[in-house]
């Protein structure tokens, strides 16, 4: 594409900063009739470091097959194409997502993520942590301080007991149980309840209770330790909790209460409350659609706000490995101001057209990541990602 | 392989329609044939469902079994398919799932629309061992037959089926399996 046929005066606002992707969270699995994400990752609650099964899942299911017996699935989906051998309880996975902006006159490149996670898994315990590099955004993970370029960052390190098949405790910093967890940091829902898997994880203590039918996770907030000084961290809980009506439909609610004595951006104490529903249904097989809508309340110490933030997904995979999405969003922060609010509609394209290798190319016009009074725009976007 | 299970109940229950008042009937399988075997896999209860449209049906006039060919089981997943009937169901020695119940053991209804339900133990037979199962069954009378569904539980891990293990996802060896077909009666 031409660089200036691309204005992006939107994610040049700033809004670039929230665009690094963390890791693969794809809630349309439910196509495949995958409801719950622990099968495949070993966050429960999906997103980040694959489970062995995960990896094979991605071999069998999310990438295009172009002929009958290309190969053994658990082979090719090893780590490493399985030149190592990992021992049983362990996961290694280095991952990479790269971020081209045509911007007037200019192709910026981000490395969004480039990451070594790890999990072990033994018995009833697990431990996982990611530990990596960005070149710019995700600063809520840094681990330095390099405002001119490169940062180390740390976006998750937990640990996990497994009393019972239905229940899990966590301690450490996690991704919110919020709403629908996707990759898709610039979704509106993700970017207003500030819970994206990208840089906004917090430190705390979680249950996890899952069934057949059920999934929830109840997380206690005790903020975010790679933010100094304590007045700026946030504390106060979020979860949600869903209901699988069938293997292809789900219906959730969520919920999450911070505050903080300052807030980062605008220095001053800060309440925020978030409440929302979200719903996931394959209603025929290539089809998949995804929906969510969030109420916000947002008070300092001389003002409230309340507003509204919804998004909603339709994905059709016409050929396995190609998703073809249809995404419109509506954000409003503040319900009573004169600004517009934000509204932002398009389409991307996202190819997994190789092992553990994904392109995904967004476009269309409007607001991104919830950016209120800001003046729609024509966006677009490239990402290739990969892992090993 | 679970899903041949499932096939299992529906036989039941057609072999319980044949029992009742028409005890000598000759059933046989007409159409509206489904069949599911429903497993969960851990972590993350993973649903893991088999089915097929395809079910025969013999009457031996004390004896209905009811036989599920595996190779028409389908999961979804071809990959997953291939390890169910290859490495556990192992479908070249054990092609077909067999659920036998006694006849006598079902209420047949004798008005047209008039329904009878009940549960039977019956015999269920998947990788040529078998195991009695209790299947709830109900059987409703048609115009030309029996409108007829069951329902059991049974255990692979008595079946001497492995307990499918891939890549640390373990399936329950606990199945449940669903029938529903329409029966015509041949006498």
């Amino acid at each position: 594409m031409r660089a200036d046929s691309f204005a992006l005066p939107l994610l040049t606002a700033g809004v670039f900063g929230a665009m690094p992707s963390d890791a693969a969270a794809f809630p349309w699995m439910i196509h495949h009739g995958y409801t719950n994400c622990a099968q495949c990752h070993v966050d429960p609650s999906g997103a980040g470091i694959l489970t062995d099964y995960g990896r094979a899942q991605g071999e069998i299911l999310l990438r295009t097959r172009y002929a009958d017996g290309e190969g053994d699935a658990e082979r090719l989906s090893a780590f490493l194409f399985g030149a190592v051998d990992l021992p049983k309880a362990l996961e290694l996975q280095p991952e990479v997502r790269t971020l081209l902006i045509p911007e007037p006159g200019n192709m910026r490149l981000l490395v969004m993520q480039a990451d070594m996670r790890a999990a072990i898994q033994k018995g009833k315990l697990t431990a996982s942590g990611a530990l990596g590099g960005v070149s710019e955004g995700a600063q809520e993970a840094w681990i330095t301080s390099n405002d001119a370029g490169w940062n180390l960052v740390a976006r998750e390190y937990w640990a996990d007991y497994q009393p019972s098949r239905s229940w899990q405790l966590r301690a450490g910093r996690m991704n919110l149980p919020f709403g629908i967890r996707t990759e898709d940091h610039i979704l509106a829902v993700r970017s207003a309840t500030q819970t994206t898997i990208n840089d906004e994880q917090q430190v705390g203590v979680s249950g996890v209770y899952q069934t057949r039918k059920v999934r929830a996770e109840l997380m206690g907030i005790a903020g975010n330790f790679q933010v100094s000084p304590d007045a700026f961290r946030k504390r106060g809980y979020a979860g949600y909790v869903s209901w699988s009506q069938s293997k292809t439909l789900e219906f959730g609610a969520s919920s999450l209460l911070t505050q903080s004595q300052l807030d980062t951006e605008t220095l001053a104490a800060r309440t925020f409350l978030a409440e929302g529903l979200f719903l996931r249904a394959a209603p025929v097989p290539p089809l998949a659609f995804m929906a969510e809508a969030d109420f916000l309340r947002d008070q300092s110490d001389t003002d409230a706000k309340n507003g509204v933030v919804g998004t909603g997904i339709v994905d059709v995979e016409p050929i396995q490995g190609l998703h073809v999405q249809g995404i419109g969003e509506y954000c409003d922060t503040d319900l009573g101001a004169s600004e517009a609010a934000a509204w932002s509609g398009g389409g991307a394209l996202q190819w997994f057209f190789a092992p553990r290798v994904d392109l995904r190319v967004d476009g269309g016009q409007g607001v991104l990541s919830c950016t209120q009074g800001a003046s729609p725009a024509p966006f677009g976007l490239l990402q290739a990602h990969f892992y090993l | 392989m679970n899903r041949s299970l499932s096939r299992l109940p529906i036989a039941f229950a057609l072999i319980g329609a044949l029992l009742s008042p028409a005890a000598n009937a000759g059933f046989d399988v007409a159409s509206g044939v489904k069949v599911s075997f429903s497993a969960t896999g851990s972590p993350g209860f993973l649903d893991i469902e088999g089915k097929s449209a395809t079910m025969t049906v013999a009457d031996d006039g004390s004896k209905l079994t009811f036989t599920v060919p595996m190779t028409t089981v389908k999961t979804g997943i071809e990959n997953r398919d291939e390890h169910m009937n290859d490495k556990y169901v192992q479908i070249a020695q054990f092609p077909n799932a067999v659920l036998t119940v006694d006849k006598a053991a079902i209420t047949w209804p004798s008005e047209l629309g008039d329904k009878s339900k009940g549960k039977v133990t019956a015999d269920f037979n998947i990788h040529g061992q078998s195991q009695p199962v209790e299947v709830e069954w109900t059987a409703q009378k048609s115009k030309t037959g029996y409108r007829v569904t069951g329902s059991f539980n049974f255990d692979t891990a008595r079946s001497g089926i492995t307990i499918p293990d891939y890549l640390g996802v373990t399936v329950d060896p606990k199945i449940m399996a669903r029938v529903t077909a329409d029966l015509t009666d041949a006498r």
